[in-house]
């Protein structure tokens, strides 16, 4: 599942993610929306955009903790953001995770291939 | 290259272009604030929607390569970053980086939003904006079978009808018989020779084309004007100094246009 509120970020990764690295996406527009689809969808791994209007990446995941066991499900953030103290915030609120923003739309698929591989071996 | 990656390619293409297409508008939506005399004084509320809305160009602008212009996007949230934070309240450092965009965005060439060019001028004139992209059939000619995909692709997406040529000759003869709304031409196109330009020229002349009047020169579609860069109309001029005494100046709002296409600069 990938959530991000930028139409341009949504469709290029949905093209990267899909058609580069043959993962199946459930692209949300905003917290809420990711929220609604939580459930029906049951992703094994979330990229979640830190920054969004309304409900911010942080508060997104915690109230996906809420409503669903995000137990086995990998959380990766999506971030411009790059300072130290920012990214060990990130991990300490359960990402396993955090890409780089802007990421190379080629390669970002494999990235996430390589996370799923450290965290599930 | 597999047909896979071909595809791929295509798409990213066609994306890319989506975004250079849209980036204009979301531009000069963010810029509009550049012109508010209250910018002094400026509501929290909105310096955070702005700081939202730069936030969010400058990582898909990064993301889709616009390096320049992404960097003064972030540097303008980093200034309102700074202001929201207390950490500093200078209206005249919010102007200067809103500037910093404003020449960013005129350095790329956007593609101007609908009624407006390069995303800050006003267009007055009439575009024949009431005309859709599905009403108008573009002919593009292009030697290079990934360009000449990518355009196809790219323009296709937004509704035109598009045929490609790749030879100067067959878009002549298939332009006097079929009269298309535009022609896109390839500057660095390999075959261009004193023959097919004067042949190029004389279609133009015959149609009313006229793909550079010694001004401004304009591509006009439904909502939208492609402006010439003073690098594109040198180029122009240089592959036409032979043909130009045969074009007449251009007739505003009654002929179809040409877009003057340099490979280089897309």
């Amino acid at each position: 599942m990938h959530v991000d509120d930028d139409d341009a970020i949504r469709a290029i990764t949905l093209v990267a993610l899909e058609h580069v690295g043959g993962f199946t996406l459930q692209s949300c527009s905003s917290g809420k929306e990711a929220l609604q689809c939580i459930e029906a969808f049951a992703p094994q791994m979330i990229l979640l955009d830190v920054m969004m209007p309304e409900l911010d990446g942080p508060t997104t995941l915690d109230l996906l903790k809420q409503e669903t066991d995000l137990g086995k499900v990998l959380v990766v953030f999506m971030t411009a953001k790059v300072q130290e103290q920012e990214i060990a915030r990130y991990r300490a609120l359960g990402a396993c995770d955090v890409i780089i923003k802007p990421f190379d739309p080629m390669t970002l698929s494999e990235r996430l291939h390589r996370i799923w591989i450290q965290h599930n071996d | 290259m597999t047909s896979n990656s071909e595809t791929l390619q295509q798409e990213m293409a066609a994306l890319r272009l989506q975004y250079h297409e849209n980036l204009s508008g979301e531009i000069s939506e963010l810029l509009h604030h550049s012109t508010l005399p209250e910018l002094e004084n400026l509501e929290q509320r909105v310096l955070t929607q702005l700081r939202d809305t730069a936030h969010r160009l400058a990582g898909s602008a990064l993301t889709f390569g616009y390096e320049q212009i992404g960097l003064a996007l972030r540097a303008l949230e980093g200034t309102l970053d700074n202001t929201l934070a207390g950490q500093m309240r200078s209206a005249e450092r919010i102007r200067k980086a809103l500037e910093q965009v404003h020449n960013s965005a005129m350095a790329l060439d956007l593609p101007a939003a609908p009624g407006q060019h390069n995303g800050v001028e006003a267009v007055t004139e009439d575009d024949g904006a009431a005309r859709r992209p599905e009403d108008l059939h573009l002919y593009v000619l292009e030697d290079d079978p990934s360009t000449s995909d990518m355009l196809k692709l790219g323009l296709s997406s937004f509704g035109y009808r598009v045929t490609t040529f790749v030879d100067i000759n067959l878009l002549t003869a298939a332009a006097l018989a079929d009269h298309p709304d535009g022609l896109i031409i390839d500057t660095e196109y390999s075959s261009f020779s004193d023959q097919n330009l004067a042949a190029a020229a004389n279609a133009r002349k015959r149609h009313g084309f006229d793909s550079y009047s010694g001004g401004q020169r304009e591509l006009r579609l439904p909502g939208k004007t492609a402006r010439c860069t003073p690098r594109r109309r040198r180029l122009f001029e240089q592959t036409h100094q032979h043909s130009r005494a045969g074009i007449e100046p251009r007739r505003r709002n009654a002929a179809p246009d040409a877009l003057a296409l340099s490979r280089a600069a897309d």
